[in-house]
């Protein structure tokens, strides 16, 4: 698998979500960083800004929407990719206004979500 | 504030209740969905590796004996993800109709949803409800709460459920003269049942604005007033 050159961040407090799906993306050539809550994310960010940012709209405490809105704020340039469940697409939506590049629905498909990084890391959007 | 009035609150606060938590407990079923689905592809990404590796040594390292059983299970976990998350999502759908404020429904996105959840219930019987397709560019849009639509829709199936068995029930939307109609078309192996009795609150009790059904000979149609607003679809 030919490997990626992205710096990749996971964001979600589904601890086996987030970390199994790190691992099949590892196995994809992408390397990832994960972290389960808002607040590191925003820390993670700032020591060391990620190309793209996989985020979850359902985190508790600081709200995945919040961590958007700091990124955009510090960090134009990081790529989010939101993820949402069923029957929260308008978080989705709203995330997309706030500048988000694309939201996805859990369950998710990882040959879609491979594709959506692969638009956002070529800036086609 | 009388009786009625209270009583009418208490079903309002109720069903708020049971959307919020139904609502909640949707979202805690995607994500136990969403991690089967990664774990299930973990495991199968493995299983490619391991054949690949097997491939690779020409023979001398032994591939998994059980690999095309375990490729079967997985593909069995997934598609039951699939379908747990269908039904999540119809239920999740369900639980947000009590807390829209909207005055306006999507007859055709109401009767998805209500066929995708009663379709075990119709299952019982061995009856299925197939919503016809129908010409898009119709209006479908009823001047009618979402919850008052939905259980309009749900009392002629319920209807016709407890009288027939063993059929399919065809289900087709249209205009007429006296508005937006949802036709539940009875097959022709349903004439010897019992007849289709209709629930009383489509006795025109319920107000100018409120659906109203009428058995025909050969379908059971449900009239709802149009939305001025969707002249020529939602």
């Amino acid at each position: 698998m030919e490997k990626k050159d992205w710096n990749v961040l996971l964001v979600d407090d589904e601890r086996e979500f987030v970390t199994t799906l790190s691992e099949r993306l590892e196995l994809r050539g992408i390397a990832s960083r994960v972290v389960f809550d808002g607040e590191s994310a925003l820390r993670e960010v700032a020591e060391n800004p990620p190309h793209l940012v996989i985020l979850d709209v359902m985190l508790p405490g600081m709200r995945g929407l919040e961590v958007l809105r700091g990124i955009r704020a510090g960090f134009p340039n990081v790529k989010v990719i939101l993820l949402t469940g069923h029957g929260t697409t308008k978080n989705g939506i709203e995330g997309m206004k706030l500048g988000a590049f694309d939201y996805m629905i859990k369950p998710l498909d990882i040959d879609v979500l491979i594709e959506k990084m692969t638009e956002a890391a070529g800036g086609r959007r | 504030m009388n009786a009625s009035g209270e009583n009418k609150k208490q079903a309002v606060r109720e069903a708020a209740f049971m959307g919020a938590v139904t609502a909640s407990i949707t979202h805690e079923m995607q994500n136990v969905l969403a991690i089967i689905q990664q774990s299930a592809g973990l495991m199968d990404d493995l299983l490619h590796l391991s054949r690949k590796e097997s491939l690779k040594s020409l023979g001398f390292r032994k591939g998994f004996q059980y690999h095309d059983k375990f490729s079967t299970l997985i593909a069995a976990m997934n598609e039951q993800v699939e379908r747990g998350s269908n039904l999540s999502d119809g239920l999740n759908r369900l639980a947000h109709v009590p807390d829209s404020q909207a005055e306006t429904t999507d007859l055709k996105s109401a009767t998805g949803l209500l066929f995708s959840l009663i379709g075990r219930i119709a299952r019982k019987r061995r009856i299925e409800f197939v919503l016809e397709p129908g010409d898009e560019r119709q209006p479908r849009k009823a001047q009618c709460p979402p919850m008052q639509a939905l259980m309009a829709l749900y009392g002629v199936a319920q209807a016709l459920i407890e009288a027939l068995s063993g059929c399919v029930v065809r289900v087709a939307m249209g205009t007429a003269e006296s508005g937006l109609v949802v036709d539940f078309i009875l097959p022709e192996s349903g004439a010897g049942s019992p007849p289709v009795v209709l629930p009383e609150s489509f006795d025109g009790g319920e107000g100018a604005g409120s659906p109203r059904a009428t058995a025909q000979a050969d379908r059971i149609r449900l009239v709802f007033p149009p939305c001025p607003a969707d002249p020529a679809g939602g």
